[in-house]
């Protein structure tokens, strides 16, 4: 057998086992062009993108890649925001989250977010759509770079490197893990010098996350989009589906289908620049969380890990008051006790975990045990100390899970026993003595 | 070569350390004659001299000085030979014995490289996890001395998130295995950069252990590795170690696909060592059943045991080494030693377990070990008087490296093989100069498989564009991308092929089995629970619906199979038969490569289809392989292209025998199955890699020809049955025919789709194979057939034996001897 007739059984034995992932991917693509006849590989050479696309070709030393350009004019609104919002905010608070960001002037950063081939990652994964956005005079520019085809890649990320310069900060959604490391990668097969260890990077998902996920079901861009930011994006492309829409059309050279692509790009990068300033608000203690309880109790234990204790009791309080959730409450109070704690204020920390102790709750036990350390060292009173030990070990009875816990009461119950013992003795054998 | 009688003599001339006081009483206990049981064969190795060097004067001073602080004042002789070796450029492949010191043969060299040049990197590749462990530690043992120059790591599936950044910017001596290379490291190689900037050195160890399947992915995940260095602007040496097979210039030739130098030579010395053959007597001649192997393992154990030698004993099976831990145990709990003295080891223990019988092991507080192939390689575990073998490891390379765990440097060791009843087994301790004369065993590679070469050649695109002029195996590369975009996995650009597709390729194509489809078995006796996987070929004839399934012993019904998932659910059960499946086989010539005369018969090798499917099954019952019932299956047939050897037996050949046509058909069945069995001894492959067919030849055109199974519920001795039976578990092919069949081809084939490389070797070696097959079957104690040569009597009929050594005679193999 000749190596054609090899291929052809090879496809043949192929299409028999329909198991395989990447044979329902072929499948998939054969239906899909079934619907729309293939192109010849004459007409290979893409042409199409600026039948749909506003935007240029762009040159360098490295090539070609085409360019698209737009411009949003400060009065535009987006959302409950608008385009100039984006110029005037006050990012300081932005310090909160990102430890090492000492430069936050709006027009010093860049925002970026890139369209991939796939999220398997590694060597095999290219940006073909990668986009940018910044404030220019009173407009906030985006400008997508996109190959046409392979070979534009080290052409694009020149230009972008170029682009950069200009920046000191880039801001992602998940690109710490994600979009950044991918064009490193892409830089270095390119043999060019990347332009992102030269660059501050502000990652926004774990901060968002850690400001809404309370509140929000989820917290992906464009369910934050809707909720924080109030837009709610119609006819988008999934995510999921952009690569095999970029696969099409470098085997069709149609990219009529690339259009709403560039459209999720786009909003996505002024979603990114939005949300970036309402973080800033939220932090700030303006913004929409003057209407949650939950958001302000994300902005305390933000307030909290940041060690800015006073402002942070204050939230706490304030969402207290406004009324939280039963679990979220008692992390609340638990909270406010550590904070009472750390300020001195041994009082009224042991005021809370006695409120806490009464309750039905994982955080109870824990509130037990700083009672009992409260009572033991605090006010050398074994005798109570005991009281909230026995009390905990009640509770830890049928407990297999917490095994640990269990042995420092053990050990703890052990030691007041022997305590409260011996001071009985030294209370009984004066008497008997003067008898 | 010593004489056997000889030996013996020296056995009993010195005065009685207990080691040959020990093989004394062995000798003399179990005395019996070749195939009836006994010891068949004692080899004696005399103390050796070892043969040294003087350390090369380019060895830096700094490792000279390590050596010499380890006690090392000079080299054995192949070490220095290596190190001239690699200081010379070349690619080498060192073949020694086990604690001959092979490891200093490649990290002497690669040690000097990395002192004298800090940006150097070097990648050790191993088989094993464990492996890379071991030999971590013997390297740490030189960076401890050497400082911060030589920075050495494993990196594998083990390796903790957060090291592994740190491993690929420092690290410059890697260890690792070829999977985790094939998916961890190749596809992210840009954060390797600077190791396949550097990369100086490959070592691949224990390179005998790739071969068939997981060597041709082996060579194929090297041509990626050479494409990426290329793309980096380096080019590495190659450095390989192998255990004693007959072709390991050759082997890595193919796997390596460059010029190698064969390093043979061995310097290190050796205490004096016996080698015995034991064969347990046979109790049922008729039968061919022999006293049990695990017993006589016991037995022959306790007389090493008893005299406080310390005694590695090695099971081919967990359930077997259980077994032998539980006798030895009952044994020592009469001794004032106590049953403590005796432990297993195996995969399923837990690693802090292995780690604390390793080291009792180094240190002498343990006197016995019963262990399976776990502790056959590198593990560090000193070395101990004696080695016991219960059943032959399968292959001759892996006898001598259990073997070789018993070995002192002073006084005498021991090692004693003890046979099972399977047919190889049987044939090596029948033929011990086949054994200890040349290695017979050949590695055999096929890298341009095209199945394997194509999920590379989709993993190359991954990790760099395809371009048109590159080489990448022998095969036509544009035409095989132009294929891979057909089927949408690649796009071609004025620069070369890229990766289009959303999937990370390496992920789903595993070096080691034989397709990454495998049966999920679920046990839902309770609580539902995953107890095994198997593979995508043997499952359809053990799993499926109403099959008995043996694992760990233990023995489960096959309720239901899911055949679209992959999953088969199954209940313990408790029964008294076992299942066997009934297959239907045809097998047809696609092309003819090569064909030569065989005597009067024709031997080829080619291109075949082999077309399977599963159409009822057997219930046997165990003991006495009574035929207890039968059910019919209609599973999807099977269909494979792929390459065969065959022998055509001519009909006037045949016809000129005086047996009738049935007993003519008897012999060449049971033929297949004696040269299946010593194919796979002298391929190094599993009975299960190896396919037995034996149909008719049809001159011409249609060279179609087929096996037809039995009519399910006819149990006629006449319908024609293809099946693979499980005897004392065995797997043993058989295979009858219709009786129309006058000219029977009786096919090898490849069990891999396009050929793993066993048809062209079998090709050439035909006569060792015929003359071997010849030996298995004339040397074998049964009356008319059993499951250690042509299969039992009842399965190949009264004649089976006589006719399949007359064929064999008229081939006029046995002049050749």
């Amino acid at each position: 057998m000749n190596l054609e007739e090899k291929l052809k059984q090879l496809k043949k034995a192929a299409a028999k086992s329909v198991r395989e992932a990447e044979l329902e991917r072929q499948l998939d693509y054969l239906r899909r062009l079934e619907q729309s006849p293939r192109k010849l590989p004459a007409q290979r050479v893409p042409k199409g993108i600026e039948e749909y696309v506003e935007g240029h070709n762009k040159e360098n030393e490295w090539g070609e890649f085409f360019l698209a350009v737009q411009a949003l004019p400060f009065g535009r609104p987006y959302g409950k925001l608008r385009i100039g919002d984006l110029a005037g905010a006050d990012l300081g608070p932005l310090r909160l989250v990102f430890a090492n960001a000492n430069l936050l002037d709006p027009g010093k950063l860049v925002y970026l977010d890139t369209e991939t081939t796939g999220l398997a990652g590694g060597t095999g994964t290219c940006a073909f759509l990668i986009g940018i956005g910044a404030l220019e005079g009173s407009q906030f520019v985006i400008r997508q770079l996109f190959l046409r085809d392979y070979p534009e890649e080290k052409a694009a990320l020149a230009a972008l490197a170029e682009a950069l310069e200009s920046y000191e900060g880039v801001v992602t959604f998940n690109g710490k893990t994600f979009d950044i490391p991918l064009l490193e990668t892409r830089y270095s097969l390119a043999r060019l010098k990347s332009p992102f260890q030269r660059l501050l990077h502000l990652d926004a998902l774990h901060p968002a996350r850690r400001m809404w996920k309370l509140r929000l079901a989820s917290c992906e861009l464009t369910n934050l989009e809707r909720h924080v930011l109030g837009i709610a994006r119609e006819g988008d492309v999934p995510g999921s589906e952009i690569p095999q829409i970029y696969f099409d059309y470098l085997r069709s050279g149609n990219a009529q289908a690339l259009q709403p692509v560039f459209f999720h790009n786009a909003l996505d990068i002024i979603t990114l620049a939005a949300l970036t300033v309402e973080l800033a608000r939220a932090l700030s203690g303006e913004g929409s969380l003057a209407a949650s309880s939950l958001d302000l109790f994300s902005l305390s234990r933000i307030l909290d890990r940041a060690r800015a204790t006073d402002r942070s009791s204050a939230a706490c309080r304030q969402a207290l008051a406004q009324g939280l959730p039963e679990s979220v409450e008692a992390r609340g109070l638990w909270q406010l006790a550590v904070q009472h704690k750390r300020r001195r204020e041994h009082e009224e920390a042991a005021e809370l975990w006695n409120q806490l102790a009464r309750r039905e709750e994982p955080l109870a036990l824990k509130a037990l045990e700083e009672l009992a350390i409260y009572y033991e060292h605090r006010r050398r009173d074994a005798v109570t100390a005991l009281v909230f030990t026995t009390a905990a070990l009640d509770r830890l009875r049928e407990d297999t899970s917490a095994l640990s816990l269990k042995k420092r009461f053990a050990r703890r119950h052990a030691r007041l026993e022997k305590k409260t013992q011996s001071a009985e003795n030294s209370r009984v054998l004066p008497a008997s003595g003067t008898s | 070569m010593e004489k056997e009688t000889d030996a013996l003599e020296l056995i009993g001339a010195r005065d009685l350390e207990p080691v040959k006081s020990a093989l004394e009483e062995i000798s003399g206990k179990f005395q019996g004659s070749g195939a009836h049981g006994g010891v068949t064969a004692v080899k004696h190795f005399p103390a050796r001299e070892a043969k040294l060097a003087p350390f090369p004067d380019f060895l830096p001073a700094r490792l000279v000085e390590i050596l010499r602080a380890r006690g090392i004042e000079s080299l054995y002789t192949q070490q220095a030979a290596a190190c001239e070796l690699a200081r010379a450029g070349k690619n080498f492949v060192v073949v020694t014995p086990t604690a001959s010191g092979k490891t200093l043969c490649y990290n002497l060299p690669i040690l000097t490289a990395l002192v004298e040049d800090p940006e150097a990197r070097a990648l050790y590749l191993f088989p094993t996890k464990a492996l890379a462990q071991d030999q971590l530690a013997e390297l740490n043992r030189w960076t401890e001395r050497l400082g911060d120059e030589v920075r050495t790591f494993t990196y594998d599936g083990d390796t903790p998130q957060d090291a592994r950044r740190a491993i690929r910017a420092r690290g410059n001596l890697v260890l690792t295995n070829p999977d985790m290379l094939h998916t961890g490291i190749l596809p992210h190689h840009t954060k390797w950069q600077r190791l396949f900037e550097n990369l100086r050195y490959v070592v691949i160890d224990e390179l005998h252990y790739y071969r068939g399947v997981f060597g041709s992915h082996l060579a194929n995940v090297l041509r990626r590795l050479k494409r990426i260095a290329r793309f980096y602007g380096s080019a590495s040496q190659f450095i390989c170690a192998s255990a004693t097979i007959a072709n390991p210039q050759e082997l890595a030739a193919h796997i390596i696909e460059e010029e190698v130098t064969l390093l043979e030579e061995n310097g290190a010395p050796a205490a004096e060592k016996f080698f015995l053959f034991y064969n347990p007597p046979v109790v049922n001649p008729q039968l061919g059943i022999r006293r049990s192997y695990l017993n006589e393992t016991r037995r022959v154990a306790r007389t090493f045991l008893g005299r406080g030698l310390e005694t590695i004993i090695f099971a081919n099976s967990r359930l077997a080494t259980e077994i032998l831990v539980t006798y030895l145990k009952e044994d020592f709990a009469r001794l004032p030693v106590g049953p403590d003295a005796v432990r297993g080891y195996r995969g399923g223990y837990l690693p802090r377990e292995r780690r604390e019988i390793e080291r009792d092991l180094r240190e002498g507080r343990l006197l016995g070990v019963v262990a399976t192939n776990a502790l056959e390689l590198g593990i560090d575990i000193g070395s101990l008087d004696v080695a016991v073998l219960a059943g032959y490891p399968g292959t001759i390379a892996s006898t001598w490296q259990r073997a070789g765990r018993a070995g002192r440097r002073q006084g005498t060791s021991a090692a004693i093989l003890v046979a099972s009843s399977a047919p190889l087994d049987q044939f090596m301790v029948q033929n011990s100069e086949y054994f200890f004369g040349r290695s017979p065993e050949h590695g055999y590679v096929n890298p341009d498989n095209l199945q394997i070469l194509l999920n590379h050649l989709k993993c190359a695109a991954f990790e760099l564009p395809l371009r048109e002029d590159e080489k990448f195996g022998s095969l036509d590369l544009p035409r095989l991308c132009e294929h891979l975009e057909e089927v949408g996995f690649l796009h071609q650009s004025s620069d070369g092929w890229h990766w289009v597709s959303e999937t990370y390729p390496a992920d789903a194509i595993s070096l080691r089995s034989v397709s990454s489809d495998n049966f999920v078995i679920v046990d839902i006796t309770s609580e539902p629970r995953v107890i095994g996987e198997v593979d995508f070929t043997s499952a359809l004839p053990t799993v499926h619906e109403k099959a008995v399934y043996i694992q760990d012993g233990e023995q489960y019904h096959v309720e239901r199979l899911d055949y679209d998932d992959r999953k088969a659910y199954v209940k313990r059960c408790d029964s008294d038969y076992y299942t066997d499946a009934i297959d239907y086989t045809r097998i047809q010539v696609l092309e003819s490569f090569e064909s030569a005369p065989a005597g009067p018969a024709r031997k080829s090798h080619g291109e075949v289809q082999v077309n399977t499917q599963i159409v009822g099954f057997k219930k046997i019952k165990f003991h006495t392989n009574e035929n207890v019932g039968s059910g019919e299956l209609m599973l999807p047939e099977q269909e494979m292209h792929t390459t065969a050897f065959w022998l055509t037996l001519p009909r006037e050949m045949l016809e000129a025998l005086p047996y009738d046509r049935g007993e003519r058909l008897d012999g060449v069945t049971g033929l297949g199955s004696a040269l299946q069995a010593i194919a796979t001894l002298l391929l190094m492959c599993d009975a299960r890699d190896l396919g037995v067919v034996v149909g008719e030849n049809e001159e011409g055109r249609s060279q179609e020809s087929e096996v037809r199974s039995q009519e399910t519920g006819v149990s006629s001795q006449q319908s024609a049955v293809g099946s693979e039976v499980r005897v004392k578990g065995q797997r043993i092919q058989n295979y009858r025919l219709r009786t129309h069949i006058f000219e029977p081809n009786i096919y090898l084939y490849d069990k891999y789709p396009g050929g793993v490389g066993f048809s062209e070797p079998l090709f050439r070696m035909s006569g060792t194979l015929l003359e071997n097959t010849y030996r298995l079957i004339a040397g074998c104690p049964c009356p008319s057939g059993c499951p250690s040569c042509v299969g039992p009597a009842g399965e190949v009929g009264e004649k089976g034996k006589e006719v399949a050594l007359a064929i064999l005679k008229q081939l006029s193999v046995v002049s050749r001897q």
